[in-house]
């Protein structure tokens, strides 16, 4: 039988049970060791993934030509454009170098013996100041258009 | 706790403070040489694209060189190279046996900025030396344009014509 004794003891030693140190609360040397090393090695392992990562990202940096504003507005030369118009002006030369020799070639003498009368007809046939076209199927080239801007 | 257990507590924080603070130092140096790698490098590719740039444009101006002289030499390089233009015609005229006369001579500018020299002869002869010379000024190796020509008849051998013709001055786009 449960005497009033045993509960007062009983209850003493639940009130009293928080004063006591419990095992969890002493210093064990070992355990603190062990969490010490876990604790050393999870710094350790953080900080050579984190200088890993540093420097393979540094490693794979390289200078990569970006392009800007600057190198869009990079003056073109416009080669077939200048090509064009070297080739039409060669043959425009060619061509006045043809009738310059034409020109000297023709014995002026040969014109001047043409009959008054001869000359008369061919006037006759015509109006005094006729207005003439220009010949431009030279000069509507597409080449003659062409500016110094473009070739700059 | 005894003396020793707090000795030792004390040499254990003193260490792992140190520890954290020689680690601080270390990745904040990491992470600030980082940065002026990475803007370093940024400058780098910046010159690089310059020079690329640069490179490009030499070596355009440098194989260029003989086709732009060339067709340098079609324009009148500037204004007063229009005095040698009217002797280059005025010789041409002897040439093809006309007699020349350079009724006038005036600048003219586009709206785009391109500026004509605009010439207006008159010569005489007989026929074909005229119509001769008319094509020669159509055919002269300028940038020029004949805007509009009159002939006409003064006598049975004695033809006249009034050419206008326009030749471009050298300019460059500024854009």
């Amino acid at each position: 039988m449960i005497q009033n004794n045993t509960l007062a003891q009983l209850a003493r030693r639940i009130t009293k049970a928080d004063t006591v140190l419990r095992d969890p609360q002493l210093f064990h040397p070992a355990r603190e060791w062990r969490i010490g090393l876990i604790v050393a090695m999870l710094i350790f392992i953080a900080s050579a993934v984190w200088s890993m990562q540093t420097y393979t990202f540094f490693r794979d940096a390289s200078v990569v030509q970006e392009v800007t504003a600057a190198t869009e507005e990079v003056t073109v030369y416009r080669e077939s454009l200048v090509e064009a118009a070297l080739t039409a002006y060669e043959e425009r030369a060619a061509a006045h170098m043809l009738l310059l020799q034409k020109v000297q070639v023709t014995p002026r003498a040969a014109v001047a013996t043409e009959t008054p009368q001869a000359e008369e007809q061919q006037i006759a046939g015509q109006t005094e100041d006729e207005q003439i076209t220009p010949d431009n199927s030279l000069l509507e080239t597409e080449i003659s258009s062409t500016t110094a801007s473009d070739i700059e | 706790m005894s003396h020793s257990t707090k000795r030792t507590l004390t040499i254990a924080i003193i260490l792992i403070v140190l520890a954290t603070s020689v680690f601080g130092v270390m990745v904040y140096q990491v992470r600030a040489q980082g940065e002026r790698l990475t803007e370093q490098i940024a400058i780098l590719a910046a010159h690089n694209t310059q020079k690329a740039s640069y490179d490009r444009l030499e070596q355009i101006t440098n194989d260029s060189q003989a086709d732009r002289v060339e067709i340098q030499s079609y324009f009148l390089q500037k204004e007063s190279d229009s005095i040698d233009f009217l002797n280059h015609v005025e010789s041409l005229a002897l040439t093809a046996g006309v007699a020349l006369e350079t009724d006038s001579l005036k600048d003219i500018a586009e709206k785009g900025g391109t500026k004509w020299i605009q010439a207006t002869f008159s010569f005489s002869g007989n026929r074909e030396n005229v119509e001769n010379f008319i094509r020669i000024l159509e055919t002269l190796p300028y940038v020029a344009r004949v805007t509009n020509i009159e002939m006409g008849a003064q006598s049975s051998v004695l033809w006249n014509a009034v050419v206008v013709m326009q030749v471009q001055v050298l300019s460059y786009d500024t854009k």
